[in-house]
């Protein structure tokens, strides 16, 4: 009968913790500021700042100086492209430059005189294309366009010249292109931007405005304490584990919510991939949440002032994102940094929520990522009853 | 700054510099974090374009032909051929894994079709949720199949007796020749560090000026603090800010030394029109911060507002994803972040070297942030006197 006791009073005396901690919660407006707005309202901004997946469009300025019936069909077809509309024509390259340093134009191609007469003649000529890399996206539509357009021009000439000579139009075709190809994108399939960034920045507000969050309690608990002990002296040892047990439970619930929220409910409210459902949402967010609660509770006690976890942790936000290897490849990371990531739960969760919510992977493809997370979890968690021990008996003392 | 002739900022310069030794926090946020975040950025993208990307390959045909294909796809610098597959379904679990980025199907019988003319398809798969790989292979794949079928037909043409150049003109009348400006190897350190490294700077500012500021009405200092200053809220100002102006120029100065001379980075005009864009950008976030303690004088609110502009700032830089490409009314916020001015004249006045007389405009947007304070002046100078908000 002893035994159903000792049960009864941790679960009474955890509910308590878990009760008074959701009170400090609620009664903090800087954790609120960073639980609910950062962490509900961040989502919908970037939603909207990337709503327009795709560029489409991109004004340039073509300089044409064959002036032909070839070249001004070449211009019109790259005219058609869908990422590029030639805005402007410019006679001479320093006019189009001009347009180029106004940023109406994005791009600049260049049609040399010599055009028509090389491809008489049956020589090789050149079509210049001129873009600005401090915008990759705008490279990219410059460059995928013209290149488009060229590859095809010189089908099709090639198969007029060969079906001069006498070829049959299958003959010619066959020659000039012995073998096609076709792409399919398979997963974001309409290479929206937002479908690529949105994810991996959701994952990442989730765990930082957590560890933030975590960490401002710590710091006022401190503060508040005349010992400036991050647990106030209250009980006897053995409640080490029932105060994180309590505490722990807290952040996991609340966070529960706002990472169903972030992780299903953002991505289709804005159209993005979304293979989750709830479920499986849930078998991919509790190892998540559990590693980010435990390392978040672990690193606060470097946070001696309330202040302290904004100031220095939120820098980190962005060098997150990119070791977490979704943008920057994973398999070409440095191995330094590499290791260095897989300390952060983010790491994981980027690549696991990618691969299950953004092209549909099942639990058990990401094993790697879920173990990585369960063994943070576990690490973060004997970590943080570690550090809470140690602050306890700290408390203890003052107090003696 | 205009250095005033009472020696009230003096005071509170002298004063600062005290409380900047007195606790590791400052020297923390303004020397080891900014040098750390340099260290990082510079070995992260070291390789500068990634090379040897992993892709899987499927040969239904097994033909020389085929095993040719494959070796050349493998000996290019970008890619390497990272698994070999029967089946469809198992090269698309390798890439839900993320173990490649892409893949190709060669098709059976593609060596009997290619040499009786019936033109076989070659597929490829690429995956768009690693935009950059899959962006960067969808490209390689473009080239290297073209390169491939192309040097089909040159082979078709040779064994006819026509000579290489002859039938390069016939297979490739037109070259596209396109050229990046200002990054001509298209190398991601380039293009990535020359905004991140000035966005962190920013964010580390904003950081440091509302907690330098926010401080003192957290412990009630900033009637002593004004009482230095002869009671000038400007020279007050002054006084706070000169030692992390000049703290965070050197920062930012080191950072384009060491990216223009130590990593040679590309630069087309004098590394002092650099100098003068950085220090723009330190002294208008610093305007911004006082906006922001003014706004909201908590300090821990004020961390908040300015932390979650500062991460904003990168998104409204138009580095990965132009303001153009904005909805409308998001546009017009792109206003209130200096370091989407700052990448402006970096991109035309350093990068493409158009004279800076085209950026007058940009200059002058940068000026118009220290004039951003007098808005919340009165109302900082009256939470700074009546200390009646809360201090938690």
């Amino acid at each position: 009968m002893k035994h159903t006791s000792f049960f009864k009073t941790a679960l009474t005396d955890i509910a308590e913790i878990f009760t008074e901690e959701i009170k400090h919660i609620f009664k903090d407006s800087g954790v609120i500021i960073i639980f609910f707005g950062a962490g509900i309202l961040y989502p919908i901004l970037y939603g909207f700042i990337y709503r327009n997946e795709v560029l489409r469009d991109i004004p340039i300025v073509v300089v044409n100086q064959s002036n032909s019936a070839l070249s001004r069909d070449l211009v019109r077809k790259i005219d058609a492209t869908p990422d590029l509309k030639v805005a402007y024509k410019a006679n001479t390259m320093n006019e189009a430059k001009d347009l180029f340093a106004k940023n109406e134009a994005h791009g600049i191609v260049y049609i040399p005189a010599s055009f028509s007469k090389d491809l008489c003649k049956g020589k090789q000529t050149h079509v210049f294309a001129y873009s600005n890399i401090a915008t990759m996206l705008y490279f990219r539509g410059v460059y995928s366009a013209v290149n488009f357009v060229c590859l095809d021009f010189d089908e099709k000439i090639q198969v007029a010249n060969l079906e001069a000579k006498g070829l049959t139009e299958q003959q010619a075709k066959a020659t000039a292109t012995p073998i096609l190809r076709e792409g399919h994108p398979l997963y974001n399939s309409n290479n929206g931007f937002a479908s690529f960034l949105l994810p991996a920045a959701l994952i990442l507000i989730i765990q930082q405005t957590l560890v933030i969050g975590i960490g401002m309690l710590a710091g006022t608990a401190r503060e508040e304490n005349k010992y400036h002990q991050l647990i106030p002296y209250q009980r006897k040892y053995h409640g080490t584990l029932r105060i994180v047990t309590g505490k722990a439970l807290a952040y996991f619930i609340i966070y529960l919510f706002i990472g169903i929220y972030n992780l299903v409910l953002i991505p289709y409210m804005f159209q993005l991939p979304n293979y989750f459902t709830i479920g499986s949402a849930l078998q991919f967010l509790v190892p998540f949440l559990l590693a980010s609660v435990f390392f978040g509770m672990g690193i606060s006690v470097f946070f001696w002032v309330r202040e302290t976890s904004l100031l220095i942790y939120l820098c980190t936000s962005i060098p997150l994102l990119l070791i977490s290897g979704f943008s920057w490849p994973a398999s070409n990371i440095p191995i330094f940094w590499k290791m260095i990531s897989y300390f952060f739960p983010s790491t994981f969760g980027i690549q696991g929520f990618l691969k299950m919510n953004s092209m549909g992977a099942s639990i058990s493809q990401i094993n790697f990522e879920c173990m990585g997370l369960c063994i943070e979890a576990g690490i973060y968690f004997i970590f943080t009853f570690f550090v809470y021990r140690w602050q306890i008996r700290q408390s203890e003392r003052r107090i003696r | 700054m205009r250095i005033i002739k009472s020696p009230g900022w003096k005071v509170v310069f002298m004063r600062e510099l005290r409380r900047i030794v007195s606790r590791p926090i400052y020297v923390l946020m303004t020397i080891i974090l900014p040098l750390g975040f340099l260290l990082f950025y510079s070995t992260f993208l070291s390789e500068g374009y990634p090379e040897q990307l992993p892709l899987g390959v499927i040969d239904h045909d097994n033909s020389s032909l085929s095993r040719n294909i494959i070796r050349q796809i493998d000996a290019t610098q970008q890619t390497r051929v990272a698994g070999k597959y029967l089946h469809f379904t198992d090269a698309r679990k390798d890439m839900q894994q993320g173990k490649i980025y892409a893949f190709i199907e060669i098709p059976g019988n593609l060596q009997k079709d290619v040499y009786s003319g019936h033109q076989p398809t070659i597929h490829y798969y690429y995956n768009q949720s690693f935009f950059v790989a899959g962006s960067l292979l969808l490209r390689d794949m473009e080239i290297m199949l073209n390169t491939i079928s192309a040097g089909v037909d040159l082979q078709t043409r040779q064994l006819k007796g026509q000579g290489v150049e002859e039938s390069m003109a016939q297979i490739l009348p037109i070259v596209p020749e396109i050229h990046a400006i200002g990054n001509p190897y298209m190398n991601y350190s380039v293009y990535l560090s020359n905004i991140l490294l000035p966005g962190m700077l920013q964010l580390m500012i904003l950081m440091t000026i509302v907690y330098c500021i926010g401080i003192e009405l957290k412990k009630s200092s900033s009637k002593v603090w004004l009482k230095d200053a002869g009671g000038s809220m400007f020279q007050a100002i002054v006084g706070k800010l000169l030692p992390y102006t000049i703290i965070f120029s050197c920062i930012g100065f080191f950072y384009e030394i060491f990216l223009f001379k130590f990593m040679h980075f590309p630069i087309n005009s004098s590394l002092w029109w650099m100098i003068l864009d950085t220090f723009l950008l330190v002294i208008a976030t610093e305007a911004v911060a006082i906006v922001m303690i003014g706004i909201v004088p908590v300090l821990r609110d004020g961390l908040c507002f300015a932390g979650l502009y500062g991460i904003l700032a990168f998104s409204y830089s138009g580095l990965v994803f132009p303001i153009e490409g904005m909805p409308a009314i998001l546009q017009g916020l792109s206003y209130l972040f200096p370091l989407r001015f700052f990448f402006k004249i970096y991109q035309n006045v350093v990068l493409n070297d158009i004279s800076p007389a085209f950026s007058i405009i940009n200059y002058l947007i940068m000026l118009l942030y220290l004039l951003f304070p007098i808005v919340v002046w009165r109302r900082l100078h009256n939470a700074l006197t009546r200390l009646d908000y809360p201090k938690k």
